[in-house]
This record gives structure tokens, C-alpha cells and sequence, in this order.
């Protein structure tokens, strides 16, 4: 074997453990729960072709899951980057030396859910701390968990939670980017405005596409706090595509539940797509 | 030395044969316990289905189909949750229990209407065709019928009950209420609107709201506002504010039994108007509230009432089916589960055992019901739905037997034209329901509200 080959059989080797758990625990489940969303049944499974698909896409609930993500998912990233990346930005004169801060970001990530929920709930819930100032001020109480204001509510605990972490990824990004350019930037005249648009965003696209990557990731597990805030079958406002899945799931619709998951699976891997696409052509040399 | 050798060497050889006995005798037992003379099923423990077994726990039956001895193969759990998790767990990859035991507590684990959609449970009509022994004739077809879910036979009750109230005359008198002929929903909640106001305190303990409001709601479709729906919510409001009243913390906040026994004596002592319904753990409370107040007399000379679970009117009379059993549809033991449940449903067993449901079986109902009115064994009082009254058996002295309470019961379970499985509801109740009722018994929500939200969550269930 030339020595070439000897090195690529190496890296094999090494890697080989992440292969195989990725075959054992990703790949073949999810060959697996493909096949099965063409068949119906418990035990005994029976093919039923495209029909799975057929009536969910007729199922009111699925459009409604459906509806529910994808406006969560295109309110509550857009609006962590943009909070994430101000707060980046206030922070990184202040802060650079000070790194205990960082710590005290990436807080809200660690905390058990449960805890956090419990503490959303004694601000918002009906008898809350907000409600009940609210009734200082002579205002009726609201329904934060159970009304259209739900939705709103859920945005403000996935920027609670992962704000932190954002925040510190673009903290290392700003830091990164040398100070050279400002400084070259502000001797040939150029505004705060202008630095920000030619120098900062351009040198802080790579930790932005991670920033995006991995809030979209986050923004599918908020189904979590979702639960233990609503149950199985909240406010029809917060009522995601997990809610629809983890029901079927109870009702041994395991069927249903893979389809629900497959059709979600092209929806995400079509958007990194078009994200990793978009930051290919666009990045900065 | 030398006896002493063969002594030890005497002692061992039989130690040794006697180990290669048991062995033998357990190899015998294992070989007799072939696999399809056998049928698993998943207990919470403690469960009162034992209680059809032989004392010395074998766990087996008489199989009138297969004649010969099956046994029955439980796994016993102490959470619920647990359990109802690991039977779909098993039943979906093609596993699972033969035997499945539907009662109140799986009603909120198991949804049997889209469990049924999936084919998870045997068609008890096949197999009741096997059967050469079982007749569907034999047994109330209006209660057999509520095992009909999807136009598919998957359950066979076991039994079925009316839901009844108990009354104390000494209170009716006292409040200066007078006590109604016939009970229905529209002169109940008059009654508890008149307690309210003369006491400020809530009329009963005990009562089943998600009985009182299953009226309100058809399975599969939305919730109508009525009037008198939101009139009964209101009263439930009262009940659920009870905690504000200081004797009712201690119910709340004793611990079993002492908090049912705390109930019994408010009852006593004429601070409800209506108690129940009551079940078997009810009645082990009221032992031990007789034993409290001593005597018999003091608690039958105070003359409680009986009343039926009150319903609208002009609506039938209604039955409810809650225990029974399915059968996994995985099962390679089909035809031996379904022979357990002809042995539960049979004349001796239907007859005999101890349930706080009347029994399926025709003719075990009429043969309770005479022997009771003959005053024959007044433990099947039990068994004929005194256990819905209340009261244990072997506290009963003949002469105060009430037998016109028990008739009454029994004309009232008689004349039941509709008969339901509670269990759906329950589902619906406890997983959508009851956080939208708390939410309007805390002012949170108008009635309006709380309907088109119910109703919105139904609507999301439906279509799941």
C-alpha cells in the first residue's frame, strides 16, 4: 500500500467510530422510518403506497403544525440574529477582557428546562407577576399561555435561551476580525454605519451562517419547553409539527408520525441547502 | 469416625436427591407450562382482578373451550404511566401482552378509538365465532355493544354501573329542602343552588364531574353552549373554589383514607347534601368510619337517600361501561385470551365475584338480584351496586338491609336504554378538557371562550 493510501485508510480508521454510529443510530433508522411511511398497521405492517402522505397533507392539524413552524421558525431567527448581533456589538468594547460574562451566557442553555419553564410560568402564567401588574394598572389579565399571545411568548423564551450563546459566537467572531480594518477604514474617512456594512458583516459571515445553522436547529427542539408549558395539545397557535408527531406517536401512528417526519426532514435539509449555496458564493476571501 | 463418615455422607446424598427432586418437579411443572397454554397480561399492582383467582395465587383458570388449566402469566407495575408506555412500546414492534385491561386508569393512557384505527387489537367477533362455548346472547347487548368501537368488536365489558349519589334526610330537613321525587339535572342543580345559598358551602363531595358533563359532549363531535351547560359549569365553580372553606382544606389536604373519612363524617354531620358515587375504596373508608362512630344505628337510622346520577330531561337513562378487555392483535394466543375472558364472563364468575359493576351476564344479574331480595348472602350486595351506595357488606345487619335502596338501583340500571363507554370521554377529559374547565372555574376565561377554545383543541384531535 503507497503511503498515500496508507494515510487515507488511517483517517477510515479514525473517523470510523462517528461512521458507525452515524450508520447505526441516523442513516438506517431513517431508511428504516421511509420504508415504514408506506406502510399501515401495528405489528403486522401492510404497503399502502403514497396514501400516508395523501391524507396528511389532507389532515387539518398537519396544516395547521405545519402553518404554526414555519412562522415560528422565520419570526424567531431572523429577530435572535438580529438581537444577538446588537448586543454582540454593544458588548465587545465592554466586555473584551471580561470573560466571566461569557459564562453567564451560555447560563440559560444549561439550566434543565423544567426550571426554566417553571420560571416563565411565575412570570407569565394567569396569576402571574406580569398579569398581576398588569391589574395594578387596572388592565384586564391575559391569557399569555392560552391566547394569540402564545406564540409570542414562545418567541421570547427561544431568544431568552439561546440570545446567550448567539452572543458569544459573534463575540469570537468580532474578535477575529482585525482591527487593522477600522482603523484603516476611519483614516480614509468612513462612518460607524459604513465600517459596520463593509467590514464587520462581510468578516462576520462565517460565524452568522453558524449562528443561523444552529438556531435553526434550536428553533425544532422548542417543542420541549412547549410541552411542559401547554401539554399535548396546547393553544392552537402553538400547536408545532412535534405536538402532531408526538401524538401519533401515543396513539402507536408510528406511520403518520414518519411521514410527518420525512416531509419535515426535506423541508430542513432543502434550507441548509439553499444556506450553505447562498454562503459559498457570497464569502469573503 | 467411621459411622460418623456415612452419617455426613448420608445427610449429603439426601440433600442432593432432594435438590435433583425439585429440580425434577420443577422441570415437570415447566414442561406442563407450554407456551400456548399460557397468556400474558400487564397488572397494576395491587389489582382486584387476583381476586377471581384461587387464593393460593396459581393464576390459572378452567378453560371451558380448550378443557384444561391456562394460566395466566401477569407482570405486575406500580406506575401506570410506566406501564401504558411500555404495552404500546411492545404492541407496535409487534410484541406486547395478549390480554389488555381497560379500566379507569388506562382510559387516560390508552385511546382505544385511534389505538383501534391502527388494528392494534383482535376482532372479538372471530373469535367469538371460535368459540364453541360462548353466546353473545347470554349477555346485555346493550353493554356488549359499547365494545364496538370503529364498527369493530375490540372489547368485551365486564361489567357496567349506573352512577348514583347518597342523600341524608337529616340534612334535606334541616336546610328546610325539600327532597326531591325524581332526581334530574335541571332540579339537582336547583337543589345545589339552594344549599349554596343558604349555606355558602359547597352541596357535595365525590361526585365525578367528567360524568355529569359527558352529557354535553358526543364523541367525535364539537361542544354545543347550551344554557345549561354553563349552568353546571358554574355549580363545578363552586366545587372547585371549595378549597376557600375551611373544612373542606381538610379534605383536600389529609391524607388517604382519613380524607374520605373526613367526607363521610361532614356528611354526617349535615355539612353535604350529597356524597358519591362511591367505589370499592370508598367502602373499605366507610368500615372504618363505622368503626369510627360506633354503631350502626347512629349511621342507618339517619336515612340516606339513593338518588341516580342526575340526567337531562327527556334524555334515556344511562349506563356506563369502564372495565373490560382487549386483546393485542399480536397476540399468537388469541383464542387462549379470549378464553380467560369467557372464564370472567361465566355464570359462576359473573355470579360470584366480588365487582362494584353489575354483571354483563343475564342470567348472573337475575340470579344476584333474586338471592339478594331473598336475603340470602348479603355480600353480594356488593356485587349488585351497593357498592355504589356506599356501604360494606359486613356491616349490613340483615334487618337493615336496604332493600328497597338496592331495588331501586337495580330498576334504575334495568331501565338504562343508553349505555356508553366512558372511556373515550375520559381520554378527552383528562388530556384536552380539564384545563380548559380550570381555566373558566378560575374566571380566566368567559364561558364563551372556553367553549370555542375546547372546541379548537378538538377539533385538532380529531384530525390528528
Amino acid at each position: 500500500m503507497d503511503y498515500k493510501a496508507k494515510i487515507t485508510a488511517k483517517g477510515y480508521l479514525f473517523i470510523m467510530p462517528y461512521l458507525v454510529g452515524m450508520l447505526i443510530f441516523y442513516l438506517i433508522p431513517y431508511i428504516i422510518s421511509i420504508a415504514m411511511s408506506f406502510t399501515s398497521g401495528v405489528g403486522q405492517k401492510t404497503y399502502v403506497g403514497l396514501k400516508n402522505y395523501v391524507s396528511l397533507f389532507q389532515s387539518d392539524s398537519f396544516l395547521l403544525a405545519s402553518k404554526n413552524t414555519l412562522f415560528f421558525t422565520f419570526t424567531a431567527i431572523p429577530l435572535l440574529f438580529v438581537i444577538a448581533l446588537l448586543l454582540a456589538l454593544y458588548l465587545n468594547d465592554k466586555l473584551q477582557n471580561i470573560r466571566i460574562f461569557r459564562s453567564v451566557f451560555i447560563l440559560p442553555l444549561v439550566l434543565p428546562t423544567a426550571s426554566v419553564i417553571l420560571f416563565w410560568q411565575i412570570i407569565f402564567k394567569d396569576k402571574g407577576l406580569v398579569n398581576h401588574a398588569l391589574n395594578i394598572l387596572g388592565i384586564d389579565s391575559i391569557r399569555f399561555f392560552n391566547s394569540e399571545y402564545s406564540m409570542l411568548i414562545i418567541i421570547l423564551i427561544f431568544i431568552w435561551k439561546y440570545v446567550g450563546y448567539s452572543v458569544v459566537l459573534f463575540l469570537s467572531g468580532l474578535n477575529s476580525i482585525s482591527s487593522e480594518f477600522y482603523e484603516n477604514a476611519q483614516i480614509d474617512g468612513a462612518s460607524n454605519w459604513q465600517c459596520f456594512k463593509s467590514i464587520t458583516l462581510p468578516l462576520l459571515k462565517p460565524m452568522s451562517f453558524l449562528v443561523l445553522i444552529l438556531s435553526f436547529v434550536n428553533s425544532l427542539r422548542i417543542f420541549r419547553e412547549v410541552y411542559l408549558l401547554s401539554g399535548a395539545y396546547p393553544h392552537e397557535n402553538i400547536y408545532m409539527l412535534q405536538h402532531f408527531m408526538s401524538n401519533n406517536m401515543s396513539n402507536l401512528n408510528y406511520q403518520r408520525l414518519t411521514t410527518a417526519s420525512f416531509i419535515l426532514s426535506i423541508i430542513i435539509v432543502t434550507i441548509m441547502i439553499i444556506l450553505y449555496r447562498y454562503e459559498r458564493k457570497t464569502d469573503v476571501v | 469416625m467411621r459411622i460418623k463418615k456415612i452419617l455426613v455422607l448420608s445427610i449429603v446424598l439426601l440433600l442432593v436427591l432432594g435438590f435433583m427432586g425439585c429440580a425434577a418437579e420443577n422441570t415437570a411443572h415447566e414442561d406442563y407450562l407450554e407456551e400456548k397454554q399460557s397468556i400474558s397480561v400487564y397488572l397494576l399492582f395491587p389489582d382486584r382482578l387476583s381476586r377471581l383467582f384461587p387464593i393460593d395465587f396459581n393464576r390459572s383458570f378452567y378453560s371451558i373451550y380448550y378443557k384444561r388449566r391456562v394460566w395466566l402469566q401477569p407482570t405486575f407495575f406500580y406506575d401506570a404511566k410506566a406501564m401504558y408506555d411500555q404495552i404500546l412500546k411492545e404492541m407496535y414492534l409487534g410484541e406486547g401482552p395478549d390480554l389488555i385491561v381497560i379500566n379507569g386508569t388506562s382510559s387516560k393512557y390508552l385511546n382505544l378509538n385511534k389505538l383501534s384505527q391502527q388494528d392494534a387489537f383482535a376482532d372479538m367477533d372471530i373469535l367469538i365465532e371460535n368459540s364453541e362455548t360462548f353466546d353473545l346472547n347470554d349477555y346485555n347487548s346493550l353493554a356488549m355493544d359499547t365494545g364496538i368501537i370503529n364498527e369493530k368488536r375490540i372489547m368485551i365489558p365486564m361489567g357496567y354501573n349506573v352512577n348514583s349519589m347518597i342523600g341524608l334526610k337529616e340534612c334535606f330537613q334541616y336546610h328546610d329542602i325539600k327532597i326531591p321525587e325524581e332526581l334530574t339535572l335541571t332540579n339537582y342543580m336547583d337543589l345545589i343552588e339552594e344549599y349554596y345559598s343558604k349555606t355558602s358551602a359547597p352541596a357535595w363531595l365525590g361526585i365525578n364531574e367528567e360524568y355529569l358533563l359527558s352529557q354535553f359532549i358526543d364523541i367525535g363531535e364539537q361542544i354545543e353552549k347550551t344554557d345549561e351547560l354553563k349552568r353546571l359549569l358554574d355549580i363545578l365553580q363552586i366545587e372547585h373554589n371549595r378549597k376557600l372553606n375551611t373544612y373542606m382544606i381538610d379534605f383536600e389536604h389529609a391524607e388517604w383514607p382519613y380524607n374520605f373519612i373526613n367526607a363521610h363524617d361532614y356528611f354526617y354531620n349535615k355539612k353535604l347534601l350529597f356524597l358519591g358515587p362511591v367505589g370499592q375504596r370508598e367502602r373499605v373508608h366507610f368500615r372504618m368510619f363505622s368503626m369510627q362512630y360506633n354503631t350502626l344505628e347512629n349511621y342507618w337510622n339517619r336515612k340516606v337517600i339513593l338518588f341516580p346520577q342526575p340526567i337531562p330531561v327527556n334524555e334515556p337513562t344511562k349506563a356506563y361501561v369502564e372495565y373490560g378487555f382487549v386483546i393485542n392483535n399480536n397476540s399468537k394466543n388469541k383464542n387462549e385470551a379470549f378464553s380467560f375472558i369467557e372464564f370472567v364472563l361465566s355464570e359462576i364468575k359473573q355470579t360470584t365475584g366480588s365487582t362494584i359493576d353489575f354483571p354483563v351476564r343475564k342470567d348472573s344479574f337475575e340470579t344476584r338480584k333474586q338471592e339478594f331480595e331473598e336475603g340470602i348472602n348479603v355480600s353480594y350486595a356488593d356485587s349488585l351496586g351497593i357498592g355504589a351506595y356506599g356501604i360494606h357488606p359486613d356491616f349490613i345487619p340483615n334487618e337493615f338491609v336496604p332493600k328497597e335502596i338496592v331495588k331501586e338501583l337495580t330498576t334504575y340500571v334495568e331501565s338504562a336504554e343508553d349505555f356508553e363507554y366512558i372511556g373515550h370521554y375520559k381520554f378527552i377529559y383528562y388530556n384536552i378538557l380539564q384545563p380548559s374547565f380550570e381555566d373558566y372555574y378560575e374566571d380566566f376565561v368567559t364561558y364563551d371562550e372556553m367553549i370555542d377554545d375546547i372546541n379548537n383543541k378538538l377539533k385538532i384531535y380529531y384530525n390528528e
